[in-house]
């Protein structure tokens, strides 16, 4: 059964389409990645999906409703996109007892909540008087990350999670996320510019390429190579056409 | 290369965010600039003629004038320390380029002369160099007592942009300005020494003897080798980094325990006591609660009861005008999670209400001793209170719906225009200028206090029905929040 479905989505900058997706269903419980080059689309689709910005065409139905018609959606839907995410001038632990607040959550279970997110901290976050500010980016991205996980979503969307992240912080996420993903039945999103990270854990993939879907996915142990190959060729295919042109 | 520096800054100024507001802060900000001007020159141009009157046609007025300068540079500096633009980020691009880094520095404090607040004097001592020194003294003496004055105020500006520097590393500097000045003032006022003799002395001389008067421009070689000596130190980055300061502790738990509309007023409290400009917001409303003063204690006011309403609604509702006018704008930073949370937006637009209305009980609580001019003043304030919270609250709401500027919060607000256009000022009309006139139009035909009457119905009805106007709020943010969410984006 589909949790989110697209449906004729367009949007466009200043005459340029940069999202085009005629029909997209995202199963419940699954994982979903989501690829691209800069510019393909990415956060695009995502921030249509947080009704953040307004499709020229066609629908967003997250759970059957319409995304733009009824509020209920953010009840039960985490995310980060950015910095935008953050009340800035709330320490983490205020930050995260406000997320808490608004979604009835005792102190104790939010206690209980953090504590499985300790390692991923690395004790840089909890317990300083600091502001989120003052944080590092990879620090305020683990604040937001953790930020969207808290209330036990049912959707799940992340842009780029892994981007600004040291290799040690990405690879506890991805330990993270993957055990998320088996222990509930959250649907995921997760964008990335790091092919290796969306092929180990997301269930299907799907690629976009000047906001079209060129490749959709389900993994397999190929599906690294695939998507390899793919955007190899998008540089050789590149410079092909440069050459024509130069002829 | 002093040019390319000069084109860089060129493109800067016309490629920044005041350079791209809309035409009506531009034609404010110019009538405000044209005003000043105008002003200065007509205090230069008639000052001979002030003076001749006030002194019984002395023989030479020079002199007498040289008595004022000492005040004059005193409140000049203290202006140009707080609505002087400094310069400061710009040389960091510079610094790792193969320019010297005297050249630098030497550039941006040389350009800094050209400065609105450097030509501000000018018409002041301009008019006055030809129309009297000139005649006094001879054309020579004029072009040097011009040049030495010159000297003076270039002084006061490289001061004033050395204090603001120093400031921004050290905070103590300042108060110690701040007490000279305000003692200088003070000891004059109370008759301790006498700023009029010791400028007299001080420059009188200078009046007399032009040539001494450069002295001041060794004043101003002086003060711009400590600029610079200053400056030079501080082109290492790190001397810049203020150190972050620890996080305040304080909670609001009796609001946090209160849902999502709590939690939400929680947060905007600590919205306005950790960032600078609101807490500037915050210190100008106590500042204005003893606006009254100026009205109570007045004859000319006292009786006129549309002055006395203006006063009320100033002073219960100066902080939900001058906050309220920026609603959403202030959280501009994050305004992408506040449309994705966990709360339909009716609860959102419910906090900013009650916060305000809040706010608004403070002030009328603060103004409540104004009781000692009579029980007028209770009344006009009462009826003021109620329509502040019924009628203002509301339409600041709906007029949210339409900011689309970010602001950037840690900056200081005198002079800052992030975050406005001409329509903010345009709000402050109907907030203030309205009740006044309806109050000023029952006074004309019947009986003012009757207006009172109906100014506090009016707002007893908007409170009753607020819970409609939030709705009409919601409706119209959902049309306009991706506009004005894509103009949040835009930070510079």
């Amino acid at each position: 059964m589909s949790i989110l479905s697209i449906k004729n989505l367009e949007k466009s900058y200043n005459g340029t389409k940069v999202l085009n997706i005629g029909e997209l269903e995202i199963e419940a419980g699954k994982s979903f990645g989501l690829v691209g080059n800069n510019g393909a689309g990415k956060t695009t689709l995502f921030r249509l999906l947080l009704d953040l910005i307004q499709a020229d065409k066609g629908e967003v139905l997250s759970k059957g409703v319409d995304v733009t018609k009824s509020e209920d959606w953010k009840l039960y839907t985490g995310s980060f996109i950015d910095e935008g995410f953050l009340i800035d001038y709330l320490t983490p632990d205020e930050y995260f007892q406000f997320i808490a607040g608004l979604h009835n959550m005792s102190t104790g279970d939010l206690e209980a909540a953090l504590a499985g997110y300790e390692e991923l901290f690395a004790g840089e976050i909890r317990g300083k008087k600091k502001y989120i500010r003052d944080l590092s980016k990879g620090n305020q991205k683990k604040v937001g990350i953790v930020g969207a996980l808290l209330s036990n979503p049912d959707i799940l969307i992340l842009d780029e999670p892994f981007a600004n992240l040291d290799p040690s912080t990405q690879f506890r996420l991805i330990d993270e996320l993957q055990k998320i993903n088996k222990e509930t039945d959250i649907t995921m999103l997760i964008s990335s510019h790091d092919l290796g990270h969306v092929a180990k854990f997301c269930e299907r993939i799907v690629v976009l390429d000047k906001g079209e879907i060129v490749k959709d996915i389900h993994t397999n142990s190929e599906t690294l190579q695939e998507l390899e190959t793919f955007f190899i060729q998008k540089i050789k295919g590149g410079e092909v056409a440069e050459e024509a042109t130069e002829q | 290369m002093y040019i390319t520096l000069l084109k860089h800054q060129w493109r800067k100024t016309t490629r920044s965010s005041f350079f791209r507001q809309g035409w009506g802060v531009k034609i404010l900000m110019t009538i405000v600039a044209l005003y000043f001007l105008a002003s200065f020159g007509a205090l230069g141009y008639f000052a001979k003629e002030i003076l001749n009157q006030a002194f019984d046609e002395p023989a030479v007025l020079t002199p007498i004038f040289m008595g004022f300068v000492l005040y004059y540079l005193l409140v000049d500096l203290v202006m140009r320390f707080f609505l002087q633009d400094l310069t400061v980020l710009t040389v960091q691009h510079y610094l790792v380029l193969p320019i010297a880094k005297s050249k630098v520095i030497n550039y941006l404090l040389g350009s800094s002369i050209f400065s609105f607040f450097n030509l501000l004097p000018l018409f002041l001592i301009t008019p006055w160099a030809i129309r009297v020194v000139a005649v006094e003294q001879g054309p020579s003496d004029a072009v040097l007592w011009f040049l030495a004055l010159l000297g003076f105020v270039f002084t006061n500006h490289f001061l004033a942009i050395y204090v603001k520097r120093v400031l921004a590393v050290n905070v103590k500097i300042f108060g110690a300005v701040a007490l000279v000045v305000a003692l200088a003032f003070l000891g004059d006022f109370m008759d301790w020494f006498s700023l009029t003799e010791l400028s007299k002395s001080i420059f009188g001389p200078l009046g007399a003897d032009p040539l001494l008067g450069l002295i001041s421009f060794g004043l101003m070689a002086l003060i711009y080798l400590v600029n610079f000596r200053f400056l030079l130190k501080m082109t290492h980055l790190d001397r810049w980094k203020v150190a972050a300061k620890e996080a305040s502790s304080t909670r609001f738990s009796f609001l946090e325990q209160r849902g999502p509309l709590g939690l939400m007023m929680a947060n905007e409290l600590k919205l306005i006591t950790r960032n600078k400009r609101t807490k500037t917001i915050l210190w100008m409303t106590l500042f204005f609660s003893a606006y009254g003063l100026i009205f109570y204690t007045n004859p000319i006011y006292k009786d006129s009861i549309s002055w006395l309403l203006f006063v009320g609604i100033f002073m219960t509702g100066i902080f939900l005008i001058n906050y309220g006018q920026f609603l959403v704008s202030w959280e501009s930073a994050y305004f992408d999670g506040i449309l994705t949370r966990a709360y339909h937006m009716e609860e959102y637009y419910k906090s900013k209400y009650y916060l305000l209305a809040f706010s608004a009980v403070v002030m009328y609580v603060l103004t409540l001793p104004y009781g000692y001019f009579g029980m007028k003043a209770i009344y006009i304030n009462t009826a003021c209170f109620i329509y502040n919270v019924g009628v203002n609250t509301l339409v600041l709401i709906f007029a949210s719906t339409y900011n689309k500027k970010p602001i950037d919060l840690s900056r200081g607000s005198a002079f800052n225009y992030q975050g406005t256009g001409a329509a903010q000022f345009l709000i402050i009309i109907p907030l203030m200028v309205v009740p006044m006139l309806m109050v000023y139009a029952f006074d004309l035909l019947w009986d003012g206090n009757y207006g009172l009457i109906f100014l506090a119905a009016l707002g007893l009805i908007g409170i009753l029905s607020r819970n409609y106007f939030i709705k009409q709020t919601v409706l119209n943010f959902q049309e306009k929040k991706y506009i004005n969410a894509a103009g949040y984006r835009q930070r510079d």
